[in-house]
């Protein structure tokens, strides 16, 4: 499978594209207020409001910086059968996929609690990569606060 | 010996091993310029524009007065004019010689013999005109053909396709397909497979 990479902090991390519909550069977006951490803001997608999550914030507690290489990767969120969301994930340094097999990732052996995303591991040259899995990211109260309404889905 | 040591960039420190990701990186690694993020911004907004599908692709070329068009999938080449060398004993009007196309001989044909176009170029213009040599390859086989200019390509719709004029020479409306309104032309879509079908018979 390919996966896309990108950084939080300075470890790598890396997605699943087969979930990736599309990525985009940093646009605006408007910021919810009130909103839970890591729901960084809302953003118009062709017309569709899309909730725009910050990776950075959601998993470090300090928002993505605005840098040229932080994009929105735009996924489908499918946190049960037959409910999908259009979901964008801001992240930082956003510039690299790599090819891996299922085999090639191996569990980290430590479970993280409110961590449900963080995947198992692959590496390369430069050391660790852990896979975040998209559709473990949002808790249900968040997911609940989101898409309370259909949002996003036309 | 000890030289000035490299500097190191202050927020991110990619090993030795650097690669086409690490100079993207430093490509990428500096504040958006507002313009940018706002016409990304616009654009992503913007309603989607959906293509259509099931269009036809063909491309538009001049013979005498009439505008014609083919498939795209059916040309090879636009060449350049070349001298095309008769054939000795061939009495057909449709088959006008052989052309040296990049050392490759051809057989030429006449579009405008079969269609049953006259010759004559109604149109007076400044404007350069370029005569090409159209190539077309159907399935291995191919014919070149002198056309007086070339327009480009074009896509359309089937629906788009309108009736040909009964007042069209009788002997040309069994090819064409339809007529289509292109800018402030209408050109006439020709009927590749019984063209070509009778080109080759005339090369019998």
């Amino acid at each position: 499978m390919l996966l896309l990479v990108f950084h939080l902090g300075a470890e790598r991390f890396a997605l699943e594209t087969g979930r990736v519909m599309e990525v985009l550069p940093l646009v605006h977006f408007r910021p919810l207020t009130q909103a839970v951490a890591g729901i960084a803001g809302i953003f118009n997608y062709h017309g569709a409001t899309v909730p725009l999550v910050d990776l950075a914030a959601l998993a470090l507690g300090s928002a993505s910086r605005a840098r040229m290489s932080t994009r929105i990767i735009l996924v489908q969120y499918t946190p049960a059968a037959g409910e999908t969301h259009l979901l964008g994930l801001l992240a930082e340094r956003t510039t690299a996929t790599i090819r891996r097999e299922e085999s090639d990732f191996a569990d980290g052996g430590v479970a993280v609690d409110g961590a449900p995303y963080l995947g198992p591991f692959t590496r390369d040259v430069r050391g660790l990569i852990q896979r975040v899995e998209v559709n473990e990211l949002l808790s249900e109260s968040v997911r609940d606060v989101l898409f309370r309404q259909p949002m996003g889905t036309p | 010996m000890n030289g000035p040591q490299p500097t190191q960039s202050k927020n991110q420190t990619p090993p030795s091993g650097s690669s086409a990701d690490a100079g993207a990186l430093r490509l990428l690694d500096r504040e958006s310029p507002e313009d940018y993020v706002r016409e990304w911004t616009e654009r992503i907004a913007q309603e989607k524009q959906t293509v259509e599908t099931g269009t036809v692709s063909v491309a538009i070329f001049r013979i005498g007065i009439e505008w014609l068009a083919l498939p795209t999938r059916i040309f090879q080449e636009v060449a350049e004019q070349c001298p095309v060398h008769s054939l000795p004993h061939r009495t057909s009007a449709a088959v006008v010689g052989l052309a040296n196309v990049r050392g490759e001989l051809l057989v030429c044909v006449s579009l405008g013999a079969v269609l049953g176009l006259t010759g004559e170029s109604g149109e007076k213009t400044t404007a350069r005109i370029f005569k090409r040599l159209l190539v077309t390859n159907r399935d291995g086989s191919r014919l070149v053909f002198p056309v007086d200019e070339v327009f480009g390509l074009h896509r359309y719709h089937p629906r788009e396709l309108k009736a040909a004029p009964a007042t069209l020479a009788q002997g040309k409306v069994s090819f064409t397909i339809g007529m289509i309104q292109w800018r402030d032309k209408t050109f006439g879509c020709l009927d590749d497979e019984l063209l070509f079908y009778a080109l080759n018979k005339s090369l019998a």
